[in-house]
């Protein structure tokens, strides 16, 4: 046991957002396998809501998806970068275990943890066993990934009992299935690759789904407003962080590909097209079809500038890295569009927003061109926590210029004390905006602080 | 957020906007600027090369010094609090130890443990590689699941010198009950570490004796064992790892003599309920 490793990321920080909101902080964690009848002895006081609940999970699970194709990636090659992708598939792993002990407990969230682990420690292992073509191998890992979902199972049907052990059992299999095959094609058909990573990212947003639901369900009184949660306007919310992070994601595997010359950089960028595709049907579902072309055109110039600044840095010459860098930072005609087509949106806010975006990506790449892998990694998973604060952004709008499309349904009651459907001070959108500000600097001093922490011994 | 849609002029929002964008372009120069980094840290492999790394050359180890009693160096001063303890780093001696042992588990694919020197008993499915504490920076677990059950694993070793220093770290998880956690045994004289739920206690010649310390669940322990054959003595020190300074410290203990068996170390765990015990980073080297 000899690597330094993150004890806690910024998504948590991130969590921090939905904490935040939450008129009361923290309430005290749960035993795990306390069930409905259990919720009427629950602390007072709101733990989260379930709608930043089920985006929270969702976008964990999500990055994890990704995460865990380029730790296994990066491992079975024997990759410089392996310590950095473990280390930051590990960090997401923390976030995912604070999430759940925040609901179950801290035996819970061990228990999950080392569960979760275990299936990270068989996906290794099996893809080792496919790069070295070792069927003994592969089927130990198989073997232990079986045992794993049985267990991981037992442990949520144990914790939840809104959750249909079936249905649990059935969606797990898929992931593990999907990780491994994301393993049997990592090295031989790219496009698969991503094809697959990208079937395991939405699958885990899924997965985020209904495990919050449930969750949201047995503890209606700390995590209210699930019918919320499972609303048009919370949809919308939901499909543009899945969107704008699978594209943070990805831009993040194009530009490392690119730079490193890997054989898989073209796949790379091609999953990064289809996840643009994906983008511009959801703006023409909304705004028209004209509005997705031209928001493609516009989104298209924004990805082919990174390519081309990492072209420019590879040929060494400065003045042609600086203009390229120029350029990639020119984000104008974008914020134009969407701030004529959102007008509630301050043009000169939304540029700034897309421009840290893209600074965060230009980070990141710098960083693994220079060999810090480290530096690189996190910047990575930073860029990803700001892909939601600029879909939280544009969800709130789009959905206040269209509340007949995106209705919020809220719940009759929050929290339990009943009352109707009046806003609340804690979420008109200005509030939620605040919120967002202070989550952001609780991240940043979180981020400061966590990076001066090694080791979980 | 968006469970509600308040009234608030959209001109206060551009300016929360606006306000967001600042903490975010602080966060980006904070980040761009290098204020935020990560210590580099040597590159890890997965699956290639051998987890356990033996070193079977005592006869290169230095002269043991005149006889004396065992005793553990202090060497490790507390950090400052806001530091972990360097349980990532390397020994600090390492360069300069001729190493007898040193298993990290990291290399060894999950599941039942398979690695030569090792044995378990009641059989091989107490004994395995589990993904603690992270899915590639792998421990031994040693799995004790029935009430009253006693599980073991042992690593045959190399003639050992007259001095040498066994490392362990180790975690206990479940109920257990009491009974021996680790021992080690060359040349027919054995030290061992005992656990009970309110102290560990130490063979002492033909007795033992209680530490002023207790193991508790889920918390990783180094655990060092200084042996002084000539002298017939070993010292013991225990330092929890998920605090910097080192929480106790016995010299002075009695090797008890036993049947002459070839070298090994072992572990084990017993159940109350059920118990495990997870292993790591195991070295044997010359003091």
């Amino acid at each position: 046991m000899s690597r330094a490793l993150l004890s806690g990321s910024i998504a948590v920080a991130m969590l921090g957002i939905a904490l935040v909101f939450a008129p009361v902080a923290l309430a005290s964690p749960r035993a795990v396998g306390s069930g409905p009848a259990d919720a009427a002895q629950a602390p007072e006081g709101v733990l989260v809501r379930a709608s930043d609940l089920r985006v929270t999970l969702s976008r964990l699970l999500g990055e994890h998806a990704y995460l865990a194709m380029q730790a296994m990636r990066t491992g079975v090659v024997g990759g410089a970068d392996f310590a950095a992708a473990a280390e930051a598939l590990e960090a997401n792993t923390v976030d995912l275990v604070e999430l759940i002990s925040s609901v179950y407990g801290e035996d819970g969230g061990e228990h999950f943890g080392e569960l979760w682990r275990s299936h990270l420690g068989y996906v290794v292992d099996y893809a080792v066993g496919v790069a070295a073509n070792d069927q003994a191998a592969m089927d130990t890992a198989l073997a232990g990934l079986s045992r794993y979902e049985a267990d991981l199972v037992a442990f949520l049907s144990a914790a939840n009992p809104y959750l249909v052990e079936a249905e649990t059992a059935s969606m797990l299999g898929e992931h593990v299935s999907l990780l491994t095959q994301l393993a049997d094609v990592a090295e031989v058909d790219y496009e698969a690759t991503y094809a697959t990573a990208r079937a395991t990212y939405g699958h885990m947003f899924h997965l985020g789904k209904v495990l919050a639901a449930a969750i949201a369900r047995q503890f209606p009184d700390q995590i209210p407003g699930a019918r919320l949660a499972a609303s048009p306007a919370i949809e919308l919310r939901v499909t543009l962080d899945r969107l704008l992070g699978e594209h943070a994601l990805l831009s993040v595997e194009a530009m490392r590909g690119a730079a490193a010359g890997r054989a898989d950089a073209d796949a790379a960028r091609a999953a990064l097209d289809s996840n643009s595709a994906d983008l511009s049907a959801a703006i023409a579902g909304i705004y028209g079809e004209e509005s997705g072309v031209a928001f493609r055109q516009l989104w298209d110039r924004h990805l082919v500038a990174y390519l081309e600044y990492i072209a420019a840095i590879q040929g060494g010459d400065a003045i042609a890295s600086e203009a390229a860098r120029d350029a990639v930072l020119d984000i104008s005609h974008l914020s134009a569009l969407l701030s004529t087509a959102i007008p509630s949106l301050d043009r000169a806010a939304v540029e700034s927003l897309v421009r840290q975006h893209v600074q965060h990506l230009v980070a990141q790449v710098d960083a693994y061109e220079a060999g810090d892998f480290s530096t690189a990694y996190s910047i990575g998973r930073e860029a990803f926590v700001h892909s939601q604060v600029m879909s939280d952004v544009l969800a709130i709008a789009i959905a206040e210029q269209f509340p007949d499309i995106f209705p919020p349904l809220p719940d009759s009651s929050v929290n339990g004390a009943g009352g109707g459907t009046q806003p609340s001070p804690a979420s008109s959108p200005s509030t939620y905006m605040a919120v967002l500000t202070v989550a952001a600097l609780i991240a940043w001093m979180m981020t400061v602080s966590v990076r001066s922490k090694t080791g979980r011994k | 957020m968006l469970d509600r849609w308040g009234t608030t002029p959209w001109r206060h929002q551009a300016l929360l906007i606006s306000l967001i964008v600042v903490v975010d372009v602080l966060i980006v120069l904070a980040t761009i600027g290098g204020r935020i980094v990560l210590p580099p840290e040597p590159p890890a492999a997965i699956g290639v090369g051998p987890s356990v790394r033996v070193t079977p050359s005592p006869t290169d180890s230095p002269p043991s010094p005149p006889n004396g009693s065992a005793s553990v160096p202090p060497t490790d001063q507390p950090p400052p609090t806001d530091q972990p303890p360097p349980t990532d780093q390397p020994p600090p001696s390492e360069p300069a130890v001729p190493m007898l042992l040193r298993e990290t588990f990291d290399d060894l694919v999950m599941g039942p443990l398979v690695a030569p020197g090792w044995s378990a008993s009641p059989d091989v499915e107490s004994f395995t590689v589990a993904a603690i504490p992270t899915s590639v920076d792998r421990s031994a677990r040693l799995s004790a699941p029935t009430e009253g059950r006693t599980a073991t694993a042992c690593r045959g070793l190399q003639d050992l010198p007259d001095r040498y220093t066994l490392q362990a770290d180790v975690r206990l998880s479940g109920d257990a009950a009491p009974g021996m956690l680790m021992a080690i045994e060359a040349a027919g004289r054995h030290a061992q570490i005992d656990w009970s739920r309110e102290s560990v206690r130490f063979l002492d010649g033909a007795g033992s004796v209680a530490g002023d310390v207790r193991l508790e669940p889920d918390i990783w322990y180094r655990l060092s064992v200084q042996v002084d054959v000539d002298s017939a003595s070993y010292a013991v020190a225990i330092q929890d790892l998920s605090r910097p300074a080192r929480v106790f410290q016995e010299d002075g203990l009695t090797l008890r003599d036993s049947a002459p068996e070839a070298a090994r170390l072992c572990f084990s765990v017993r159940s109350r309920t059920t118990a495990g015990l997870n292993i790591d980073d195991v070295t044997v080297a010359t003091p």
